[in-house]
């Protein structure tokens, strides 16, 4: 059954490909090219939905600046493993949890998704992110910042995200004081 | 040094600093993820980062950050309270998008004085957040149970999503709730006591109620929410009765038939006001006294998923009349606590006298099963002409 119903979705697709094209192509900083699906890319990103709605998208790949080849690339895997992880009504019902508030925590493969990137990888997602748009690339990309962040000493924090501490040491003795229901001497 | 840190990807030295180069509602964004303390202490990074806490639109209050400073609960509490009180005080007037109290209470046999001070304080800070846009509320509680003052919802807010744990819900509660919050949309509960009998809303979508929590009365409890799109109902009460479940989809729901006035009409009642549903997971604990006649049971023509507790196998004619009322179903899933049923018994009562299938378009038949052979079970389905579905 299974297969059938794959193939009722796939000559489904045709139908559309035939009628107007279900990708679209985008062209990073750098010249190059990566498709995305049309669908995808309009649910998760404001920017590109505006662009296809408005019919501002480029056949030959549309350009986008502000984003090197590795982040687009990381992009626009997000959003083919986003389409392909959409499960199917009746699982969503059966699965509804204790877990619907306005922020959901990232599920297993958004985790596994941010993991694996590069300090610097992680960074350039999140600014393509913002920039197209992408609440919940966003979201997952600063929930990993925050873990980055969790239950460490300011000096660690410094230390990884490589934050150079401007402040003189009584402005920090002041700061400290001032919030000192935020800290006492521990 | 990298060593010493343990992370794997430490910025070499020299490196550019990448977070400072985000925009602040990124970076707010990011720290907002953080629990309170840790949130507002990112004020001694750098200039940068000063006032940054103060900003947030999401604030993750949690007593268990005050664990290891102290020793002594009292001491914990009062920590707990001047940190929270100044975080709301001080921070900037942005609106609050989530608000999340993870919260302390001490147990009953402790004196009764510093329970109302701290019920005091958790109401305060949740009216506060409803007060400053707060679209999603959860509250939990560790130890004790803390009790929610009905009022503190009757005023006009912008709650959508509100998740309590381990609260009492006193008399009036619900009410409140649908003139003071016209836009919820989600409640989840869970180990609540509840003192209301009449829960009715005109905007609820979720509404789950789960094993743990528990009515404070016998009397029958009523649920009125013609906008319910999920109902998860498994606390300790009499059956409740259902009215105006229109636009209901999936339920999964379990009662029991110990309690009072469990009779076949009101089982049927039940199940007529849920059969209107695809998705539904019934659980019936205690003993099955369902008669042969099929009363009990209406006929579900829009469902297509169902799974029953291994109570449905109880008596021979049980998942037979359930199976006979659902024409339309695709799936059925049958959760066994223990396997003291042979697969060929499952396929017997799954089939008619005639030995055909009783639903026509029954595509898979899933046995979740904790203990015994899955393996023989499933060998056994396939051979009685089922498909099988991995999970």
């Amino acid at each position: 059954m299974e297969v059938d119903k794959g193939k009722g979705e796939a000559e489904e697709t045709r139908k559309v490909a035939e009628a107007d094209r279900d990708t679209v192509t985008l062209k990073s900083s750098d010249g190059k090219l990566f498709e995305v699906s049309k669908e995808a890319a309009a649910r998760l990103s404001t920017v590109l939905a505006g662009m296809i709605a408005g019919g501002s998208i480029d056949d030959n790949g549309t350009d986008l600046k502000q984003i090197g080849s590795e982040a687009l690339e990381n992009v626009v895997d997000y959003c083919n493993k986003h389409a392909n992880s959409i499960p199917s009504a009746a699982l969503i019902s059966s699965s509804i949890s204790f877990n619907t508030a306005p922020f959901k925590e990232p599920e297993e493969w958004e985790r596994k998704f941010v993991d694996r990137l590069s300090h610097d990888a992680l960074f350039d997602l999140v600014e393509a992110a913002n920039f197209l748009g992408m609440e919940r690339l966003l979201d997952v990309t600063c929930h990993k910042i925050s873990e980055m962040m969790k239950g460490k000493s300011p000096d660690q924090i410094r230390e990884v995200f490589n934050i150079k501490n401007d402040y003189t040491k009584e402005e920090l003795e002041e700061i400290r004081q001032e919030l000192a229901w935020a800290f006492y001497d521990d | 040094m990298a060593e010493a840190s343990g992370e794997a990807r430490v910025t070499p030295a020299g490196a550019e600093c990448r977070i400072n180069a985000l925009g602040n509602d990124v970076l707010l964004r990011a720290i907002s993820f953080l629990e309170a303390r840790q949130l507002v202490q990112t004020c001694v990074l750098s200039r940068r980062w000063r006032n940054l806490w103060r900003s947030v639109s999401r604030i993750n209050a949690t007593h268990h950050e005050f664990d290891v400073m102290v020793d002594s609960e009292e001491e914990r509490s009062v920590r707990f309270k001047k940190f929270t009180n100044a975080l709301l005080m001080l921070r900037n007037p942005v609106a609050l998008d989530a608000f999340r109290l993870s919260y302390f209470m001490p147990g009953y046999q402790e004196p009764a004085a510093p329970h109302a001070d701290r019920e005091e304080d958790a109401n305060l800070w949740i009216d506060h957040a409803l007060q400053s846009n707060a679209r999603s509320v959860e509250i939990g509680v560790l130890n004790g149970s803390l009790v929610l003052n009905p009022a503190v919802f009757a005023s006009n807010c912008f709650l959508t999503s509100l998740q309590l744990s381990r609260v009492i819900l006193r008399r009036g509660f619900f009410r409140n709730l649908q003139t003071g919050c016209a836009a919820l949309e989600s409640l989840l509960l869970s180990g609540c006591g509840i003192y209301d009998i009449e829960i009715s809303s005109e905007t609820l979508k979720i509404l789950a109620i789960d094993d743990s929590s528990y009515f404070t009365t016998d009397k029958q409890l009523s649920i009125s929410i013609p906008s319910l799109s999920y109902l998860g109902f498994s606390a300790s009460s009499r059956i409740p009765l259902l009215k105006n479940m229109g636009s209901l989809v999936t339920a999964s729901v379990s009662v029991s038939a110990d309690s009072k006035g469990a009779t076949i009409d009101g089982i049927y009642q039940f199940l007529r006001s849920l059969s209107a549903v695809t998705n539904l997971d019934f659980n019936f604990k205690g003993t099955m006294k369902m008669e042969k006649n099929s009363q009990w049971c209406p006929k579900f023509n829009n469902l297509t998923a169902l799974t029953l507790g291994g109570w449905c196998l109880s008596a021979d004619y049980v998942l037979k009349i359930f199976l006979q009322n659902c024409p339309n179903l695709v799936k059925l899933n049958v959760k066994l606590e223990k396997c003291n049923y042979t697969s060929q018994t499952i396929i017997s009562k799954l089939k008619g006298k005639e030995g055909s299938a009783t639903c026509e378009n029954m595509e898979i038949l899933e046995i979740e099963c904790s203990e015994g052979d899955r393996k023989v079970l499933e060998k056994l389905l396939v051979e009685g002409g089922y498909n099988l579905m991995e999970c």
